[in-house]
């Protein structure tokens, strides 16, 4: 398994120093007051019936495209944190899955442009070389597939594993991702491709 | 069409039925197609049979465990302040250097009308300050390993060994245990802290000082005195600022005080503290001996036969008033602990210039090491005299052009130790140097056997050695020698004509002509000192015990040696030379005594000995060249002028 503890420790403090980050609670969920109207209880519902629904799906979404399943973990209660914090637009959401999903997608970019960033240290550098290529010793289709997957870039590699792994439709994909359907399946296309030579280079 | 189908098969879940249908329609034609499909399954088969994840109990947003919680808040806020005081920090740093000036002079602070409050000694290190890089880089740094490593237990370790050292080093009883920031300061010295805040570093500076003396404070409340005291305005209310260690005395602790007095005039004085019970760098001590202000505590009481002057006796003290001195000058010996022992103590000497513009005072830089300063009565900043060195006595020529003092000569010691002193002299400032071969002293003679001022005359300096009596010009020049075969000589004392010289001679006052006519001698104790009148016509000498058993006395000769009066002056120990007024009438003598020193004058018309001292003075004094006025400083700092009434 990979483990870049160490670069993921520092892309998480880069997140922690971040001062709007310093402010965010970490699925700490206050009681809300209960109006009369019953709003609040009516938010807390629906989200929490989301996040019954959601957060296995979305931890191992991140699973797939980071392959940390410490950071998925993270990254999963960051998603769900920041879903807390705009819970007031849930009930006008035509489709809540996408907009978790986006949440997600724009967190795992996130964290994949910080550890870009923190590349020039030798130590993270390293480690960041090992999370797109992953160990030698790999025997199974699976795991071949996977790292064959990891070295997608992002741009492909986000939408083929809400595709096949997350089995969002093309047009919850172009919803999530804010692009277009066309250039979902574009986009599918060229993923595909790109896999199966990755793939057979291995 | 090819093409289009082979896109579509990257999507195949999404077709609509007219695109499924078409495209099953060529996969049934076409095998390439059919291979790309199956890769594509195959594709679909192994991302699905990735391993999955299970949530772990800290996804539940209900459930997710406080400590966690509240470790993540912890370090955020701890790596917040730390970076915020951090900050705040260089922004000082910035500020300061955009402030200082090339060179510029430091104001006086004034902080309530009256008298100045030195701007050194409202300079003394801020312990919030001082603490604050310490506590910052602590934040930031456990803060951010808390942040880096949530999972871990790294930071409650390393956060835990950070507390605890913050809390060994600024918060008692715990700060008394060796900690690295008194190790810092004990290094680098600098140690303060502010008695109002809520910590500091008792590894350095043992029990409460202030608090000891607290109740010292408050005795003089509604007094008056001299310095910390004022002599016309009753101390109304003190507030202690700092507690520092003094910088050449470990050993003593300053109590930096701000002294506020009746009319709202007020000063600052650094209260000492000294002699701790076991030793001030100790693991936990129990208190302080002594402090800085006991002399003053102490009750102001006559000696037998030397009554305090009162408002009809003929010699009596006028109104104090301070002297405006240079606040440099005001400073000097202001914070020398042996100005404080309880016992005699002969520690400082002021002397008058024969002109009345200066005055010569030693000050002490640590032990055994003193400097001698000329300090102006105008706005001029004190001269230093010569380099630190052990000096022992010091005096002015009659023309007031030359400094003559004595010292400890380490050389003449390793010759012969019993003959271990130099004389040496040095040009008052604003005047040529004595030698044309040197602008610094010039050592007159050395391996003299008394530290005791020799004679001197506008010619030169007169001193004994050899069993002969010589004189030495200023300029370093050969010796003249006056008398010959004069065993067990020692502070000769020439009159102001240089024609006849008082000296001691073992227990006795001998005096003789320099042609070696009319010798007189005169059974005593120990003649410690003398002095000629202005004319003179009458040599005041004081006769004291070697025993150190019974009085001192002033005993008053005629110029041939005959005794005309002789008075108890003191209960024991040394005094300064007797001080003549310049009418010859009066005699002023600073005399040592216990617990305060005491200012005692003898009227020779009258035939009385007063003490002119007043409470809480416990003063040094000299007497002004024209016999007005006294200049008094009682070793705590700021100089006063009393004026003399007769």
């Amino acid at each position: 398994m990979i483990a870049p503890s160490v670069t993921n420790f520092i892309v998480r403090a880069s997140y922690s120093l971040d001062i709007l980050s310093m402010t965010r609670a970490r699925l700490i969920l206050p009681p809300l007051p209960v109006s009369a109207a019953g709003a609040p209880t009516h938010l807390r519902a629906l989200f929490e019936r989301l996040f019954a629904e959601y957060h296995t799906p979305i931890l191992n979404y991140l699973y797939r495209l980071l392959g940390d399943p410490a950071l998925a973990e993270d990254l999963t209660q960051e998603a769900f944190t920041r879903a807390w914090n705009a819970r007031r637009d849930l009930p006008g959401l035509d489709n809540p899955r996408a907009w978790l999903y986006r949440i997600a997608t724009n967190l795992a970019r996130d964290h994949v442009r910080r550890a870009r960033l923190l590349a020039w240290l030798p130590l993270l550098g390293k480690e960041l070389a090992l999370i797109e290529q992953g160990p030698e010793d790999v025997t199974t289709e699976s795991e071949q597939m996977r790292r064959a997957l990891l070295k997608l870039t992002q741009d492909y590699r986000v939408p083929l594993v809400l595709y096949t792994c997350q089995e969002l439709s093309v047009a919850e994909i172009a919803a999530t991702l804010g692009i277009s359907i066309d250039a979902v399946k574009q986009r599918l296309v060229r993923a595909r491709q790109q896999l199966r030579e990755a793939y057979e280079r291995q | 069409m090819t093409q289009h189908v082979h896109d579509q098969l990257a999507y195949d879940r999404d077709l609509t039925p007219d695109e499924r249908r078409a495209v099953d329609a060529h996969l049934a034609t076409c095998p390439e197609c059919r291979a790309i499909l199956a890769a594509y399954r195959r594709q679909d088969s192994a991302l699905a049979a990735m391993p999955a994840l299970r949530p772990s109990r800290a996804l539940n947003p209900r459930v997710l465990p406080f400590p966690r919680r509240a470790v993540a808040r912890l370090g955020d806020g701890l790596a917040l302040g730390g970076l915020a005081a951090l900050l705040w920090l260089f922004a000082l740093q910035v500020q300061s250097i955009s402030q200082a000036g090339p060179a510029q002079p430091r104001t006086p602070a004034m902080i309530e009308p009256g008298i100045v409050i030195p701007s050194t000694s409202l300079q003394l290190p801020s312990p919030w300050l001082a603490a604050l890089p310490w506590v910052a880089t602590a934040l930031l740094s456990v803060g951010g390993l808390f942040i880096l490593t949530r999972r871990s237990l790294i930071p409650t370790i390393i956060g835990g060994v950070a507390a605890t050292l913050l809390l060994i080093s600024f918060v008692p009883p715990l700060s008394a245990l060796p900690n690295p920031v008194g190790v810092y300061w004990r290094a680098t010295g600098g140690y303060a802290y502010d008695p109002r805040l809520p910590f500091k570093n008792s590894f350095l500076i043992a029990g409460s000082p202030e608090n000891q003396i607290r109740p010292y404070l408050d005795d003089l409340i509604g007094q008056t005195g001299l310095s910390p005291l004022d002599p016309n305005q009753p101390l109304r209310r003190y507030e202690i600022l700092r507690v520092g260690l003094h910088p050449d005395a470990p050993r003593t602790a300053l109590i930096t005080t701000h002294f506020v007095y009746a009319d709202g005039s007020s000063r600052v004085y650094p209260v000492p503290l000294f002699d701790p019970t076991v030793d001030v760098f100790g693991f936990w001590l129990g208190g302080w001996r002594a402090d800085g202000l006991q002399r003053l505590r102490s009750v102001h009481l006559a000696f037998p036969d030397q009554p305090f002057a009162g408002p009809q006796s003929s010699i009596r003290l006028g109104a104090v008033r301070r002297l405006n001195l240079q606040s440099a000058a005001n400073r000097l010996d202001e914070a020398n602990p042996s100005h404080w022992l309880w016992n005699s103590a002969r520690v400082n000497r002021l002397v008058y210039a024969p002109d009345g513009r200066a005055f010569l005072m030693a000050v002490e830089q640590k032990a055994g090491q003193r400097q001698l300063w000329v300090v102006s009565l105008n706005d001029e900043p004190p001269v230093a005299v010569g380099p630190v060195s052990d000096v022992r006595e010091y005096g002015w020529s009659l023309d007031g052009r030359t400094i003559v003092y004595t010292r400890f000569d380490p050389d003449a010691s390793a010759v012969d130790p019993t003959h271990p002193f130099a004389v040496l002299a040095v040009a008052a400032p604003g005047t040529a140097s004595v030698s044309a071969r040197s602008a610094g002293p010039v050592t007159l003679v050395t391996g003299l056997n008394t530290d005791q001022l020799p004679g001197l005359t506008a010619e030169g300096a007169w001193f004994f050695t050899n069993d002969a009596l010589w004189r030495a010009p200023y300029d370093g020049g050969q010796p003249t020698l006056i008398l010959q075969d004069v065993s067990s000589g020692r502070a000769p004392r020439p009159s102001v004509d240089s024609q006849r010289v008082a000296y001691t001679c073992g227990n006795a006052v001998c005096l003789v002509d320099v042609d070696s006519t009319n010798p007189s001698q005169v059974k005593g104790n120990l003649a410690d000192e003398m002095a000629w009148s202005p004319d003179g016509a009458q040599l005041a000498v004081i006769d004291r015990d070697p025993n150190n058993l019974s009085a001192v006395r002033l005993i008053v000769l005629s110029r041939a040696g005959e005794k005309r009066w002789e008075a108890p002056i003191a209960p024991r120990d040394v005094t300064d030379p007797p001080q003549w007024t310049p009418d010859g009438n009066a005699i002023f003598i600073q005399t040592f005594p216990q617990e305060g020193r005491r200012i005692i004058a003898a009227n020779l018309a009258t035939r009385e000995v007063l003490d002119l001292s007043r409470e809480h003075w416990d003063t040094y004094f000299t007497l002004a060249p024209d016999g007005r006025t006294l200049l008094l400083n009682n070793g705590r700092g700021d100089f006063w002028e009393v004026e003399v009434l007769r």
